[in-house]
């Protein structure tokens, strides 16, 4: 359908000048805006897709409850761009701008004060999205990449959240996959728990962006699926018995098609609907034998996006024994919205902490740590954090980075023994966190790296090239994790509650339920170092008999 | 859009276009029936003239391409475009001449017994002579211009549908004749009173009260000489050209749609003639067959007419001719009890949710004055509407660019292409765009017919949505000839609907995955539809009882007529009030299954939809008929009526309908339809029945719900008799 309604916004003068009169108007509601506001107001959520743009305009009442106004989309392929080229073109940053005006026009129709703009996959995986930032920068519009790891964790998160009001057992063991058409995420859930995580770049559109359709790129999905081996990654990591049924749930535009299909409407991001598998599995067999081809009243690129969103699910359906399959109602839009409110609501508090700890503690599983000196280390590591939290400053969710390193620490062990801390830092570099952004990501692997003996120098790359802020970070996590490690690092055994501290004067004494202290006190001194000159505390270790 | 693949079995279908000539068949009945006033006769016969035209402009011109370019597919019924041409020839004739004879010899006569004269300039005395030539001279002669055709001037591009002077002239002292033509301007009332104003009113004072008047043309045709100096009138006549204005703006078209429409206007002279009318016995003239043969029309196109040309300007007569008494009593509309129990339009609309508004029984007001409250309320943020046909000097329109003025984010979405109605809504999309609303031209390719406004209002910080629904265009005038159906609501997930579809319009979106309560063509307004009927077609097969009542303008769609077939052979009980175009032919002894079309004072307009659902009834009204362009090409919208109240009354509505025997007119299997067989107006009535029971309603509904059940009861008789 064309429609010959306005000129497209361009990247003229003019129009940057209409937009940025625009966005005068609104704050971005990103982290740390959360305190500024009161409900009831109006805001958006515009997200950017591979294919679609989107925005769900919403009001939040006095209770922060929020009630959808409107819900805006319009097909816009930047994965063709981003899957075939690897950049997005000049002329679709300014259509993409224009667009993204239009909707934010919407959000001042309503006397809208505060709005989001975030990109997933496409935009994320740009080599020019920094200038992509930089042109909505200067039309006055805030763009957010989310990181895969941020828009899981989001996702996630809400999912949980929605589910835990109608399918509540649904979550228990659960592999959720969350499509979208540029990536798909893989959730392995074990006990209510996330315990994996994979991002694969297997979205419905994508290989039909990269190759064509004429280049079989059902088949390539297929081939990648299987090569990734990520049903025997997933039963590892939720140490699943063979035959223990799982819940198959599936978030994300395919997967709501897919439920339409059947025959049950998602009208609400809270809804949940649990769908017949016999009757899903004739849908999604249909659906993979018209790739490409309009049916019924599907046209052929929706075809091309339902047959790949059914290979997918086919996959995992074939490959696990589902109990039941579940498509929840979320966006992304929602999603980020949730998150905003119960940042504002709740500051502080992480929901995703246990999840995160249960990931780390899978990872470390794969290279075979030793679970109990993980779990001393994160113990004695943050009873030290939440003694010196009072009188140090500290990046947000320190709490968080120290569980996740002490959990990770000695993964390289794995490799080898010898220089074990790079190799640490090596795996935890190639390993995405959900939870955590590139940056805390980042600050976590290299407090990994100094965890042994040596201490961080400029001559070292993966030191240099952090921010003076996350080195810093590195700094302080470092030091604690260090001195975390040396209190457990002859310990056969736990020995969580037994340690105390006491910081009198400049001095931090650790006290231990030990008589023979011999062996920690040279661990320490080998390796608590670092912390006096971080914090500029002596530490002493005691007997606590 | 979807429209499935199924063989047409001919004989469930009657021809479109011959059906649309029966319906005029119909009006011009209204025009014959004794129990009818003069001047409302006098109407009907205006009505047929102007329907012609437009079936011409578009339908005939659409066949004649058809057949002329070898689209020779037949329809539905089996008839292909050249039989069709054929058969709708016949059927023309046939009603011209009953038209001309009926104006001719009955009601122009009768009017004359009234007082009201239509006079011959050669008939005239000198003074009456001397009146009209001073009138001609300074009113007329100023905007006539003559068009000489000789080799320096070829044949003129004459204006489709204004009435026309041919001439053939021999000018004094030189050998052989020309041609010249005279635009009869539409400007000048075409019906000339014989007296000033202040003699009418002095002659009036005196008991006096004849109304006598020259038509134009002739009028002009007798004072030609005046134009034409030195020459002599060998010939002259009266004729009409129309045009083929069957254009349509292309699919996929990207450009300036203002300026594309603009264009095909400006082109609209140069169009192909498709009919030609000619006064008198003319055709067989020199002027006749010159004019046949400049115009390349062939003799089925070419019409001899017994009477004056152009009988929709006759409509002006019955308002010059100042006789109410020849016409029925005006109805004064009711102002819905609610709005008078609350000042504030949205202060009534968020106490009772849903308000029905039945036009032109109630007043078109209620929807003007919310606008006007809109443009001046403080918390108003934004309005949204679409506009259709708008009349001049439209409220509306001042109410919106208000609106836009104090700074509200106006955005109207005016559909360029509606037909015959172009230059109108270019003009007006060019004021309110001076006004600072955000106009947005329809899409390319899709008409936007759906009828909707929105007003978006912050209380206490909230946004709280209002909307107005219809099946009739934001149109004050037509809002009090037409009956059609309102609806005002707050409920949130109707305007959450309303907000995706103005999003869609404005292209700001792509149409909604799933709309909410909503149904929109062309996405799934025809699915929603099939479902609906194939609901009741099950509980009849599954032994229970089904039951369709849907109103609708035109029935032509081939899958719903099958649908509609396929639900009469279930045993569903239909009853289809289908006032113009019904293509459905209803087979023979088919008991549960009745169409009907009702054809009065006021047009028929509303589009209802009754599906029983085994007593959990659902009501729904909508912009679309059931026609294949309004599925498949229009930007249509149908919603539900939710509230128990507004049901009572629609069904109500429905009912008095159903149980009129006095214009209620059955549809046979041979395609024709039954006559009333009656002397005079009973109670029975629907249209005024209709409009008597919203009256004592409406006072009922002031005074609590127990007296407007007491209404509901009194008015059962009706409907169970």
């Amino acid at each position: 359908m064309n429609t010959s309604i306005r000129k497209p916004v361009t990247g003229s003068v003019s129009d940057i000048r209409e937009l940025c009169v625009v966005n005068s108007m609104k704050q971005n509601f990103s982290a740390g805006a959360e305190h500024e506001v009161h409900p009831p107001f109006q805001t958006g959520v515009i997200d950017i897709g591979a294919h679609t743009v989107r925005m769900d305009l919403f009001e939040l009442n006095r209770s922060w409850q929020a009630e959808k106004l409107e819900s805006l989309s319009r097909p816009f392929n930047l994965g063709a761009d981003v899957f075939r080229h690897g950049y997005i073109s000049v002329e679709n940053i300014s259509k993409l701008i224009g667009m993204v005006g239009d909707f934010c026009d919407r959000i001042r129709e309503y006397g809208g004060s505060h709005y989001r703009i975030v990109a997933t996959s496409a935009v994320r995986e740009a080599f020019n999205k920094e200038l992509v930032i930089d042109r909505f920068r200067e039309a006055g519009l805030t763009l957010e990449i989310l990181e895969g790891t941020t828009e899981v964790t989001l996702t996630y998160q809400a999912v949980r959240e929605a589910l835990s009001g109608n399918c509540n057992s649904a979550l228990e063991n659960a592999v959720m996959l969350i499509m979208g058409s540029g990536s798909l995420f893989v959730i392995g859930v074990s006990r209510g728990v996330m315990c994996f995580c994979q991002e694969m770049q297997s979205g419905t559109m994508r290989f039909n962006d990269a190759l064509g359709s004429s280049e079989h790129p059902i088949e390539q999905l297929r081939r990648q699926l299987k090569s990734q081996r990520v049903i025997r990654l997933l039963d590892e990591a939720m140490c699943r018995e063979e035959k223990q049924p799982v819940s198959l749930v599936i978030v994300g535009n395919p997967a709501r098609k897919l439920a339409a299909m059947c025959g049950k409407s998602l009208q609400h991001e809270n809804d949940c609907t649990v769908l017949d598998l016999k009757e899903f599995s004739d849908i999604i067999d249909a659906c993979e034998h018209h790739h490409g081809k309009g049916f019924g009243k599907i046209d052929p690129d929706e075809a091309a996006e339902l047959s790949a969103a059914a290979v997918i699910v086919r996959h995992f359906f074939d490959s696990l024994p589902c109990r039941e399959i579940i498509c929840p109602g979320m966006t992304t839009r929602g999603a980020v919205l949730r998150d905003w409110v119960r940042r504002c609501r709740m500051p502080g508090v992480d929901p995703f902490r246990t999840d995160l700890a249960a990931v780390c503690r899978a990872i470390g599983r794969r290279y075979d740590f030793d679970g109990c000196h993980a779990l001393n280390v994160a113990s004695a590591s943050s009873l030290i954090y939440l003694k010196l939290r009072p009188f140090f400053s500290f990046p947000e969710h320190t709490g968080l980075l120290l569980e996740a390193a002490s959990y990770l620490h000695d993964i390289g062990r794995f490799v080898d023994f010898r220089h074990h801390h790079k190799h640490s830092w090596y795996l935890l570099s190639n390993i995405r966190l959900p939870g955590l952004t590139a940056s805390e990501h980042r600050i976590v692997a290299a407090a990994v790296r100094y965890h042994g003996r040596s201490l961080p120098r400029e001559a070292h790359q993966e030191y240099s090239s952090l921010s003076a802020d996350e080195k810093v970070a590195v700094l302080k996590l470092a030091a604690i994790l260090r001195v975390a490690d040396a209190l457990d690092i002859t310990f056969p055994e736990p020995e969580c509650g037994a340690l105390k501290l006491s910081l009198r004067g400049r001095v931090l004494h650790l006290i231990v339920d030990e008589s023979d202290l011999s062996s920690r006190k040279y661990s320490l001194k080998v390796k608590g170092g670092l912390f006096e000159q971080v914090f500029g505390l002596e530490l002493k270790l005691q007997n606590g008999e | 859009m979807n429209t499935r693949d199924f063989e047409y079995d001919p004989k469930e279908f009657i021809s479109r276009e011959l059906s649309w000539i029966d319906f005029n068949s119909r009006v011009l009945d209204e025009a014959s029936f004794e129990y009818n006033l003069l001047l409302d006769k006098l109407k009907f016969i205006s009505i047929v003239g102007s329907n012609l035209d437009e079936f011409f402009m578009v339908r005939i011109a659409g066949l004649r391409r058809a057949a002329l370019f070898g689209e020779n597919r037949p329809d539905p019924a089996g008839n292909r475009p050249d039989r069709q041409l054929q058969l709708a020839r016949v059927k023309i004739t046939r009603l011209l001449r009953r038209q001309y004879h009926l104006l001719m010899n009955e009601i122009l006569p009768e009017l004359e017994e009234k007082g009201v004269f239509i006079r011959h300039p050669q008939d005239l005395e000198e003074q009456e002579l001397l009146f009209l030539r001073r009138y001609f001279r300074q009113e007329i002669l100023p905007v006539l211009t003559p068009m000489a055709v000789d080799p320096a001037h070829p044949f003129p591009l004459l204006n489709s549908g204004a009435v026309e002077i041919a001439l053939e002239l021999k000018r004094d002292g030189r050998k052989g004749a020309i041609k010249a033509f005279v635009e009869v301007p539409e400007l000048l009332p075409r019906f000339v009173p014989l007296r000033s104003e202040e003699e009418r009113a002095e002659d009036h004072a005196h008991g006096d009260d004849r109304a006598e008047f020259v038509l134009l043309e002739e009028l002009i045709s007798f004072f030609i000489t005046d134009l034409f100096p030195g020459c002599t009138v060998l010939e002259k006549l009266i004729f009409r050209i129309t045009r083929d204005m069957d254009f349509s703006v292309e699919e996929g078209m990207k450009e300036d749609l203002l300026a594309t429409i603009r264009g095909k206007l400006l082109q609209r002279r140069q169009r192909e003639a498709i009919r030609l009318e000619i006064a008198g016995e003319h055709l067989r003239s020199r002027l006749g067959r010159y004019l046949m043969k400049e115009l390349n029309l062939s003799p089925e196109l070419c019409f001899q007419l017994h009477g004056p040309l152009h009988l929709k300007q006759f409509m002006e007569l019955v308002s010059a001719a100042g006789r109410p008494e020849l016409m029925e009593e005006k109805i004064t509309p009711v102002t819905p009890a609610i709005f008078r129990q609350y000042h504030c339009v949205f202060d009534a609309i968020r106490a009772k949710e849903n308000i029905l508004l039945p036009l032109p029984y109630c007043s078109f007001s209620s929807v003007v004055e919310m606008l006007e409250q809109a443009a001046d309320d403080p918390d108003v943020l934004a309005i949204k509407q679409t506009l259709y046909r708008v009349s001049g000097n439209s409220p509306i329109i001042r109410a919106l660019q208000k609106a836009a003025e104090n700074g509200k984010q106006v955005t109207v979405v005016l559909e360029l292409k509606a037909r015959f109605d172009e230059s109108n809504n270019i003009a007006w999309a060019e004021a309110l765009d001076n006004s600072g609303a955000h106009v947005v031209y329809g899409i390319a390719g899709l008409k936007v017919h759906c009828k909707a406004l929105m007003i978006v209002r912050k209380e206490a910080g909230r946004i709280r949505r209002y909307v107005h629904l219809g099946t009739g265009n934001y149109n004050d005038k037509t809002a009090m000839m037409y009956t059609d159906m309102g609806m005002f609501s707050c409920d949130p997930e109707l305007c959450f609907d309303v907000a995706n579809l103005f999003n869609l319009l404005s292209g700001c979106s792509a149409p909604p995955e799933q709309w909410n309560r909503v149904a929109v063509s062309p996405f799934d307004m025809r699915s929603r539809f099939r479902e609906l009927i194939e609901r009741e077609i099950r509980h009849c097969r599954n032994g229970r009882c089904g039951r369709i009542i849907a109103k609708m303008n035109s029935f032509s769609d081939p899958e719903l007529i099958h649908l509609i077939h396929e639900a009469a052979d279930a045993g569903v009980e239909i009853d289809l009030i289908v006032r113009g175009i019904c293509c459905y032919r209803p087979r023979a002894k088919q008991d549960n299954l009745r169409i009907y079309s009702i054809v009065d004072r006021f047009l028929e307009h509303t589009r209802i939809f009754y599906f029983e659902n085994l007593g959990d009834s659902e009501y729904y009204l909508g912009s679309a008929d059931w026609m294949t362009r309004n599925m498949d090409r229009r930007i249509e919208l149908l919603f539900p009526v939710t509230d128990d109240e507004s049901k009572d009354i629609i069904f109500k509505l429905l009912m008095f309908q159903l149980n009129d025997d006095d214009k209620k007119r059955k549809l046979l299997p041979t395609g024709a339809y039954t006559r009333p067989r009656i002397t005079e107006y009973s109670p029975r009535r629907s249209q005024l029945a209709s409009f008597r029971f919203l009256q004592e309603l409406n006072t009922a509904m002031l005074s609590g719900r127990g007296e407007t059940l007491k209404v509901f009861a009194s008015w059962k008789t009706l409907k169970n008799s």
